[in-house]
């Protein structure tokens, strides 16, 4: 059984880790503390495999975990293992900040936008967007149900609206009449 | 343009620029370091960190061991003079299948074992200074065991014990391991880094298999047998209030064998998340009779015996005690003001309370 469990750890691991990746390096300021929470979340599933599904369920399974790292990661508590120091190294030195080129002062917006956005909010908004998820799977990863992600992700959509206001290069005031 | 293109435009890390990253082989390096990691059903999801070693306080705490070897592990030529020890059969039985290997350097003893089945285990070994790591895993897996530490590193041939082991220097590093090739049920990997390949292999050298009585006179004295386990977690819940329904024979798996922090924080952790579960339920039915005795019980963590003799090693003792004053203190207000208590309970390994970390 030890060896089955490694081999399909082993599997499941370089299936995802680049998803879970991606995941943390979205919500952390600096790349490299994204390397600390792919190592504890994978840690976490190491330890606990029985609790880590089949198939692509696996993935939000550990974006559930990440979120739970995540949030230790912004309470601002200390790294506690010395597991991926590596990862570490190599994010700090070579994942630098993405360049928005053209699109910076309407990112930055939306960049401000979100931010101000409830985190919950957020959360939904940015799982269905930025990793893809169907609202089923946010709330697989969310512990909560379909239709509850559904009523927060068109909040959010509305909110951001809302935010985006007179910044937003498209805001309606700016909008042809009958334009929407 | 529509908002979700606008969010899906200020993404920082779109995924194929995570898929197209120069990692250099560290996810890699990553995994290898996780699967070398003892595994289990530990209990906590955001570990407590502990302080020291966990031999240093296992011989600490333990006079009668203490006047033999002061603070340092338990050696080997403390326990050639030792008197013989009768072990059980279960505890016999996993250290007949394996290899029982100790270091014959003076100062040189068991430091923490992690793991221990006859097929899979993880202890080290001590000078109080330096370690080595030694892992024992499934013979099935040696194969692709030894590929994956070849994968971008440089090695030599290397005997030891009789064996023709596989040495394998990580990255122009000092970090040396050596695999030696599987037997019937498992195959044994030496790691260590010590500064320098003369280090490592003084105490590579001195690695000799001893027999089943003396290896298992050399485990840490905290280590808990896999024999053992449930005295000691009955040991350890005799002080516990149980809540109704509790079952204290479900508490502790045979999978796992640790030291009595392992086991204190395993058993600790089922009754206080047990007790939470009930303080729960009475503030969502509010059921007051259910909530004040579920706060009673956990205020009498605080003098639960296994938890003082934990606060030695680790932090998981604060966390419980934190997470019983929260339940007395948070109960009136706990949806909204709860996150970082049930972050906490996580702490505890308390599960299924994820709705309410929002």
């Amino acid at each position: 059984m030890t060896g089955d469990h490694e081999a399909q750890f082993r599997a499941m691991y370089v299936e995802h880790v680049g998803a879970v990746l991606g995941y943390a390096l979205r919500r952390v300021s600096a790349p490299e503390d994204a390397a600390d929470v792919v190592a504890e979340t994978f840690l976490v599933a190491w330890r606990r495999h029985r609790a880590v599904p089949p198939g692509d369920e696996a993935r939000l399974w550990l974006f559930g975990v990440a979120r739970r790292v995540l949030a230790n990661h912004h309470r601002g508590e200390r790294r506690r293992r010395d597991l991926g120091g590596r990862l570490r190294l190599q994010l700090a030195g070579t994942a630098t900040a993405p360049d928005h080129g053209d699109s910076v002062a309407a990112d930055a917006a939306v960049d401000a936008a979100l931010a101000s956005l409830r985190a919950t909010d957020r959360e939904v908004l940015t799982l269905a967007l930025w990793e893809d998820l169907e609202p089923h799977e946010i709330a697989t990863v969310l512990g909560t149900s379909a239709g509850t992600v559904r009523t927060r992700l068109s909040r959010a959509r509305a909110r951001l609206r809302a935010e985006l206001g007179d910044a937003h290069p498209l805001h309606a005031s700016t909008l042809p009449k009958g334009a929407s | 343009m529509s908002i979700d293109t606008q969010v899906r435009r200020a993404d920082p890390w779109p995924q194929e620029r995570v898929d197209a990253l120069d990692l250099a082989g560290a996810d890699h390096d990553l995994l290898e370091q996780l699967v070398a990691a003892p595994r289990g059903r530990l209990r906590s999801a955001f570990a407590v960190a502990r302080h020291r070693p966990r031999w240093q306080v296992a011989l600490a705490a333990t006079a009668a061991v203490a006047v033999v070897v002061a603070s340092t592990p338990v050696a080997l030529d403390a326990i050639r003079s030792a008197r013989p020890v009768t072990y059980d059969v279960a505890a016999t039985q996993v250290a007949d299948a394996n290899q029982r290997l100790l270091v014959d350097l003076p100062g040189w003893g068991v430091g923490e074992v992690s793991m221990f089945t006859a097929e899979e285990g993880e202890m080290t070994f001590t000078d109080g200074t330096d370690e080595i790591q030694v892992n024992w895993r499934p013979a099935v897996e040696y194969d692709d065991h030894l590929a994956d530490r070849l994968r971008g590193n440089t090695s030599v041939p290397y005997p030891v014990l009789g064996g023709a082991g596989t040495m394998v220097r990580y990255d122009r590093s000092t970090d040396f391991t050596t695999i030696l090739p599987p037997g019937d049920v498992n195959f044994l990997e030496i790691r260590g880094d010590l500064g320098s390949r003369a280090a490592y292999t003084r105490v590579l050298d001195a690695l000799i298999p001893v027999g089943t009585t003396q290896w298992l006179q050399a485990m840490p004295v905290g280590v808990v047998l896999p024999s053992d386990v449930d005295a000691v977690a009955a040991e350890m819940m005799a002080d516990m209030p149980l809540p109704p329904g509790f079952d204290a024979a479900e508490v502790v798996g045979d999978e796992v064998t640790g030291d009595r922090y392992d086991v204190g924080a395993e058993v600790s952790g089922a009754v206080m998340c047990a007790w939470l579960a009930r303080w729960e339920e009475g503030n969502r039915s509010g059921d007051d009779e259910m909530v004040d005795s579920a706060v009673a019980a956990l205020q009498t963590s605080k003098d639960w015996a296994i938890l003082h003799e934990m606060t030695a090693e680790g932090d998981y003792p604060d966390v419980a005690w934190t997470i019983a004053d929260g339940a007395a203190g948070l109960a009136d207000d706990y949806y909204t003001e709860g996150f970082e208590f049930w972050i906490g309970a996580q702490g505890l390994g308390c599960e299924g309370y994820e709705h309410l970390m929002e």
